[in-house]
């Protein structure tokens, strides 16, 4: 087999240094602090769904302060019963792909600490407190701590001897089992984050450890992982970071070691029937990515898509944020029937996509934007590691704007007729042909104020699908708004910026502003807040234009002439046009607001309205009929993408019937049709 | 099979019958319609933005939220009631036309529709039994399927829609038997309202009893009636499909997809007279006694009489 190097030297490419090496070490310095780093052996046991794991965890006190309690996330138990806090989300208003209130005897999982102890022996399993810190949920152990018999100083390091016990739920929330499929997230006892001042705002140390919420993801501190997983051999395993070994057992079981430096997370599938395919991403002046996608047998046409998209995405990333530094990337399409519950879930150097058992050729949208979504994750969140708890909009929204991005460079839109299923392509494919920009699909927002804030804990929102709204389409736009501000390429270097300075550490939302502020040389603090930090939505609106004729000096009636009697005058041969415009602002939010109107002799005339108005009458009076209004726009250069109506804020004297005619028509159309169907039945 | 042509035939000559059926489409489509109509035109009636934009885009059907934020949504319960109503009126008229030879007459036409409506509205209420015991036959298939691991499409999870293969030849198999089901209940329906006209029976649970016994005696009607309505499917589904083709963005173009439309409406309605017309071949095929449109039932004017 031909070595990457000298394949890259055949055909002309020259990569970038790496930053690790072939076993996932990193070159040179750590990238990271690797404040929390593990050592795992686990077993995987799919007929009992049972993991049977050790792990020794090397975690270091970042603060000032001594540390003798260290909290945990026991994940797993999330799915234990029906009165974890994530089942009571589940249940009352749903969460990502969680239902749980329909699972049987067989399908609950759980997690167990069996042992906790230190180097020297120290049992600290009978210190073990379960923690509820969202809520008064007594029943919830998703969270919990061990006491130290003696702190860890400042800056000092501990280490930690872990063994633990868990069954797979059957597959909810991107974790479980899905027939011969087990995806593993989120799997082993997991330290939380103890933020130091000033990380994300914080005033004195703090551990930040949520329990598992319906709607929530994670946060986690970086680390090196060195784990080997123990599977039926029958089981292929794809995982985070790089194989660095395969040991095949005397008892019918293979040991797959992975290990992956300056990561947040491990995850894992281990699948039997998956087919395994393998390809390298090559590009001038970008680091090399060994590439694995793991699939179904029977959707195996999706794994070049898979493929295609992981590295569209690898090449722009790398040129516009930062070059993917890992050597290795495993995509998973997951197989039929475990899509919409594990698929499109992102860990580090390893996501889950989509698998259609038909893709549309070329290019399936439905895959392509998944897996983009997934893999540009590995930048904001995998590498730039916000807190995914409580300012989701930093890695989902930022993600979302990062998607369009590589969704518009590739000259890709949305096709509605991608989703119909094979065989019907063809005779209902035009019903629904489309062509709508994924800016269009995530971002468009509906409502003039919104309920919540977009920052603010997931578990916080009035519904889940405001806080989907919120966190995907909403803070993508707002995205959009910063970049309209100060245009473009600057937005460009701003999220460039962004990734280079937080890589490897934990944003909030003040950072992030404090970085676009710094480089556009414009203070975005006010706007962003008001938009991340508020609800106030925008809907400006041309209500009115109109225009009438009358004579040069004023309307037909009386008028003093020379200052003598009154005499009656009425319109004369040369009129000029009156125009009136009726501008209103609907929305609560506060950007500035030109308007512009548009002359029948092709004149322009632009009018600021000023700060604070709700409302603005703009008069014209100019000889006719050249001077008539023909058109008025409000935000003439560039519609805001937090508007929600742009339709209106153009109007043309002149009536437009098509649109509104079309529209009637179809509709009119649609409910003989409804008529006709019902008819059927009678 | 030429029971099936014949029907066709006279579902597409009977033009005028059509045109009523039309009529109360029409009336209803409107009704439904009628509330969205000066919404529509408030918001799209000077927007330049909207402008030679096609339907599906957000700058018309999918950015309508903002129009209809203070109501004004087409309206579609009471429509759909009178349907039910005209539907059922109407059906009278159209079994006398499938029967008949004779001129159309709009009078003739709501003469028998209007004596008919009572007992034709009993008839559909028996025979909602043999809906409900037609649509068992393909529920109680589905579950041995569902233990064997068969997927049908109304069991196919939304997972296996987006990703997998919905119509694999099990489910579309069982698909036939969902409409050979549902062929069954409709072609007793019509061959009771056939009944109904031409023995001018006035007890309805007796005659949709020999309707469903007619039909069931005539597995091939079964098929071939079946076989009418996937026709009907099928020109619905590629005409509509031409519709759907048409270009948009003018007056012309929106006037032009609504007279399209009206085609595919129009072949839709000359199907349901087709179907009762095959109803109507059938009875006088396996029924002792007259011709359906020789029985002075037929006529709505009095016969004389010497």
């Amino acid at each position: 087999m031909l070595s990457p190097v000298l394949i890259s030297l055949l055909v002309g490419v020259t990569p970038a240094p790496a930053r690790f090496d072939g076993a996932g070490r990193s070159i040179g310095a750590p990238l990271s602090e690797r404040t929390a780093s593990y050592v795992i052996e686990a077993r995987y046991d799919p007929a009992e769904r049972k993991v049977t794991g050790t792990a020794r965890l090397t975690w270091t006190n970042r603060s000032a302060i001594p540390q003798s309690t260290l909290w945990f996330h026991a994940y797993w138990n999330a799915f234990k019963n029906a009165d974890s806090t994530f089942a009571r989300e589940a249940i009352r208003g749903g969460g990502v792909r969680s239902d749980t209130g329909g699972y049987g005897r067989e399908d609950w999982g759980w997690t167990e600490l069996r042992s906790a102890r230190l180097p020297d022996g120290t049992d600290l399993r009978p210190t073990l407190r379960w923690e509820h810190p969202d809520d008064d949920n007594a029943a919830d152990q998703t969270v919990f701590t061990l006491t130290l018999p003696a702190p860890v100083p400042p800056h000092g390091t501990v280490s930690l001897d872990l063994a633990w016990e868990a069954r797979a739920p059957k597959l909810a929330a991107r974790t479980g089992v899905e027939g011969k499929y087990t995806l593993f997230g989120q799997w082993f006892p997991k330290i939380g984050v103890l933020e130091v001042p000033p990380q994300r705002g914080v005033r004195t140390p703090t551990w930040n450890c949520h329990q598992f919420h319906a709607r929530s993801e994670f946060y986690a501190d970086f680390g090196s992982y060195d784990v080997a997983l123990t599977v039926p051999r029958k089981m292929v395993v794809g995982a985070t970071g790089v194989r660095t070994g395969r040991a095949e057992n005397a008892d019918g079981t293979v040991t797959h070691r992975f290990h992956q430096d300056d990561v947040i997370d491990f995850a894992w599938t281990a699948w039997e029937g998956a087919v395994e395919v393998s390809d390298v991403f090559r590009s001038e002046g970008l680091p090399e990515v060994a590439l694995t996608v793991l699939v179904p047998a029977d959707a195996r046409a999706s794994a070049p898509q898979i493929l295609g998209a992981a590295k569209a995405t690898l090449e722009h990333a790398g040129r516009h944020w930062l070059p993917y530094p890992y050597p290795h990337l495993t995509l998973v399409g997951p197989p039929p029937g475990a899509n919409l519950l594990s698929g499109g879930m992102e860990y580090p150097t390893f996501v889950t996509s989509y698998a259609r058992t038909d893709p549309v050729a070329p290019v399936d949208p439905v895959i392509w934007e998944v897996t983009i979504h997934e893999v540009a994750h590995n930048w904001w969140q995998g590498m730039v590691a916000s807190n995914e708890f409580e300012e989701a909009w930093l890695d989902e929204g930022v993600t979302t704007w990062a998607t369009t991005e590589v969704f518009d460079a590739l000259g890709m839109r949305w096709d509605l007729a991608v989703f119909l299923p094979p065989g019907t392509r063809w005779p209902l494919g035009p019903f629904v042909r489309t062509s709508i920009p994924e800016r269009e699909i995530r971002g468009h927002p509906s409502v003039p104020r919104a309920w919540s804030t977009i920052v603010r804990p997931v578990w916080l929102f009035r519904t889940e699908s405001e806080e989907g709204r919120a966190v995907y389409g909403r803070a993508a736009a707002a995205l959009w708004m910063l970049e309209r501000e100060v245009g473009r390429e600057t937005f460009a270097r701003v999220m460039r910026t962004y990734a280079e300075r937080w890589a490897f550490h934990h944003p909030s939302t003040d950072d992030f502003l404090n970085v676009a502020s710094e480089v556009s040389g414009k203070d975005l603090r006010p706007l962003g807040n008001a938009l991340f930090r508020g609800t106030a939505g925008l809907d400006d609106e041309v209500t009115e234009l109109r225009c009438v004729d009358v004579p040069p000096g004023g309307g037909t009636g009386l008028h003093d002439v020379d200052g003598g009697t009154p005499v009656f005058r009425t319109a004369g041969a040369h009129t000029d046009a009156w125009c009136e415009v009726l501008v209103d602002r609907n929305g609560d939010l506060r950007v500035p607001l030109e308007v512009q109107l548009t002359f029948q002799d092709g004149t322009r005339l632009r009018h600021k309205v000023p700060e604070g108005d709700l409302w603005a009458r703009i008069r014209t009076q100019r000889p006719g009929p050249g001077g008539r209004v023909t058109l008025a726009e409000v935000h003439p250069d560039a519609t805001p993408p937090v508007d929600i109506d742009p339709v209106n804020d153009a109007r043309t004297r002149e009536g437009t019937p098509a649109p509104a005619l079309g529209l009637t028509g179809w509709f009119f159309y649609a409910a003989q049709l409804l008529a006709a169907a019902v008819g059927s039945l009678l | 099979m030429r029971r099936l042509v014949d029907a066709l035939r006279v579902g597409f000559r009977e033009w005028r019958t059509v045109a009523v059926l039309l009529w109360a489409n029409w009336l209803v489509a409107g009704l439904m319609v009628a509330p969205s109509i000066p919404r529509l035109v408030a918001a799209f009636g000077h927007a330049p933005r909207a402008v030679g934009r096609p339907l599906l885009s957000f700058e018309q059907l999918f950015g309508l939220g903002p129009v209809f934020v203070h109501g004004g949504t087409p309206s579609v319960g009471a429509p759909l009631l009178l349907l039910v109503v005209l539907q059922t009126f109407l059906v009278g008229g159209v079994v006398w036309r499938a029967c008949s030879n004779g001129p159309f007459r709009l009078g003739a036409f709501m003469g028998q529709a209007g004596r008919l409506v009572g007992r034709n509205a009993r008839l559909y209420l028996w025979l909602l039994l043999l809906l409900g015991v037609a649509a068992l036959v393909p529920v109680l298939l589905a579950i041995p399927m569902h233990v064997f691991g068969l997927h049908t499409v109304f069991t196919t999870s939304a997972d296996g829609w987006v990703f997998g293969r919905p119509f694999t030849v099990v489910s579309v198999l069982h698909l036939a038997v969902v409409a050979l089901a549902f062929g069954l209940w409709r072609l007793s329906l019509e061959v009771g309202r056939v009944l109904l006209f031409r023995d001018d029976l006035h007890t309805t649970r007796r005659a949709a009893w020999r309707a469903v016994r007619l039909v069931i005696r005539a597995p091939g009607a079964v098929a071939l009636y079946t076989v009418l309505g996937a026709l009907a499917t099928l020109a619905l589904l590629l005409l509509a499909r031409v519709h759907a083709v048409l270009p948009e963005g003018s007056v012309g173009l929106a006037l032009l997809a609504l007279g399209m439309g009206q085609g595919v409406v129009w072949a839709r309605l000359a199907f349901q007279v087709a179907g009762t017309r095959f109803a109507a071949a059938l009875v006088e095929s396996t029924e002792v006694g007259p011709p359906c449109g020789m029985h002075p039932a037929e006529s709505a004017d009095p016969v004389p009489t010497a």
